[in-house]
């Protein structure tokens, strides 16, 4: 049985329990030394979001969008039974009575069971077959939804009356790019062409260049097999605050400050 | 072409950037705004939390499971326990996100333990990462930036104490099988994930401001 922890014991072990990396009974003996100290359960905590951060350092791997909103319609689906108390059909014994019927009547009511049984259960397949297609609608629909929301809002990135345009260049004037600036919303949308996929183990990363020298990372990103990239980032910057802007060619993940080859610069007119 | 020398005026460091510390403050604000409306049975709250967590909840998965299909599974149990348990949620315990990310981890490590196959080669290196792409930009550029900042941080540990605590948070590993694994005492690897856990804590703290 492992002893109980005095409190210096079990607040150098918090880091560890934060990261469920303790044994079973080390738990138990933890846990008790928490139940009756404020300080640890303190400590714990901010273990805790120590231990989450991890997470953060894991690359984006985003979802499938078309597999994503599948998985939300599953969800939902199964919150809105859960919500409405939608529980599956209980089968219940049905006590048999004495017939009181002649017997044609029952082989009357035979067939005419039969016959009912086969339509349910073809009323059944097609009802399941509609519930299939409608639930495969539904989830183009999202689909459709979202993608029409993204086009949206990039509209109004770039259209809007205040969005200030800044075009990117290298010096041999391939690739390029064309960055729209709006304002009123601190949205910076990019799109970029020509650019040759960066080597292995790097990537390109947008850099917001202010006059006071401030180079804030706008993000990392990766062209597509055609060269084309779309970026897009939010950050507020005083209109006549912006210096440059920047693509660098990076470590993968990026870094805070920029360490490569500028690959299309601009600045705004 | 030209260059960008290390001299110069520096930047504003990442942690100092007011602008995304708002932005994500608010969105922990939104995150706990939703969990009220599951917890009264909305279930568009759920679909909401849906959209701003689940690429984040998917990369988690995917990197610990490194099976796509595995990982939507533990997407939609991640969720859906979120659902089922959105009124025990305890907020002085930590942010939503930060109890969504618990529950995927240790949903992924419960199947990763159950088919005893660890991705023996996972690191943080060789997972190149894709260009961020949240459903809201402002969400990617907050969640890239403090990817950066956490993985620097990771970077800076001395490789054993980080490869402590990799095993641990990646796959799931206690105390004990890591030094069996590493082969090192069991009281040399609490003393180096004691030490790799304070300097994280240290070297993120400007992130944690943002999480009182």
């Amino acid at each position: 049985m492992t002893q109980p922890r005095t409190h210096d014991e079990a607040w150098a072990e918090l880091g560890a329990y934060a990261l469920d990396s303790v044994a079973p009974d080390e738990r138990a003996a933890i846990d008790a030394h928490l139940a009756s100290c404020a300080s640890c359960r303190e400590e714990l905590k901010a273990m805790t979001e120590v231990a989450a951060s991890m997470a953060s350092s894991v690359p984006s791997r985003p979802m499938d969008r078309i597999r994503s909103a599948a998985v939300k319609q599953r969800l939902l689906d199964r919150a809105r039974a859960d919500t409405s108390g939608v529980r599956s059909i209980r089968s219940a014994a049905i006590p048999s009575r004495p017939s009181m019927l002649p017997w044609w009547v029952a082989v009357a009511a035979s067939v005419a069971f039969a016959v009912a049984m086969y339509q349910r259960g073809v009323v059944s397949r097609e009802r399941d077959d509609f519930r299939a297609a409608l639930a495969a609608e539904s989830t183009r629909a999202l689909v459709l939804q979202d993608s029409l929301a993204a086009r949206e809002r990039t509209l109004l990135a770039m259209a809007g009356a205040d969005v200030k345009v800044v075009e990117l260049v290298a010096n041999n004037r391939r690739p390029n790019a064309r960055m729209f600036w709006a304002q009123a919303t601190n949205t910076w949308t990019m799109f970029a062409h020509n650019l040759p996929a960066p080597p292995s183990g790097r990537t390109y990363q947008l850099w917001l260049i202010t006059r006071e020298g401030q180079r804030i990372s706008a993000g990392t990103f990766t062209p597509n097999p055609a060269g084309s990239a779309v970026v897009t980032a939010q950050y507020p910057l005083a209109a006549d605050a912006l210096s440059m802007i920047a693509v660098t060619e990076e470590p993968a993940g990026g870094v805070a400050q920029p360490t490569g080859e500028v690959v299309i610069a601009g600045q705004p007119r | 072409m030209e260059t960008y020398g290390q001299s110069g005026t520096l930047g504003t460091a990442p942690g100092e950037r007011r602008g995304e510390v708002t932005e994500e403050s608010s969105r922990d604000s939104a995150d706990l705004a939703l969990l009220d409306r599951m917890r009264a049975g909305d279930e568009r709250g759920l679909a909401e939390l849906y959209d701003r967590w689940s690429d984040r909840v998917h990369s988690l998965a995917e990197h610990l499971l490194r099976d796509a299909r595995d990982a939507e599974d533990i997407v939609e149990e991640t969720f859906w326990q979120a659902w089922r348990s959105a009124a025990r949620y305890d907020a002085a315990r930590g942010a939503v996100g930060t109890w969504l990310l618990t529950i995927c981890r240790s949903r992924a490590l419960d199947k990763l333990r159950a088919r005893r196959r660890r991705p023996e080669d996972a690191s943080l290196d060789d997972s190149p990462p894709v260009a961020d792409s949240a459903a809201d930009p402002a969400d990617a550029v907050v969640a890239g930036e403090t990817g950066r900042i956490v993985r620097a941080a990771l970077k800076e540990l001395p490789s054993e104490q980080r490869q402590a605590l990799e095993l641990a948070y990646f796959r799931g590993l206690s105390q004990s099988e890591i030094a069996e694994k590493t082969g090192q005492p069991l009281g040399t690897i609490k003393t180096r994930m004691r030490l790799a856990m304070n300097k994280l804590r240290e070297r993120l703290a400007p992130l944690r401001e943002v999480h009182p």
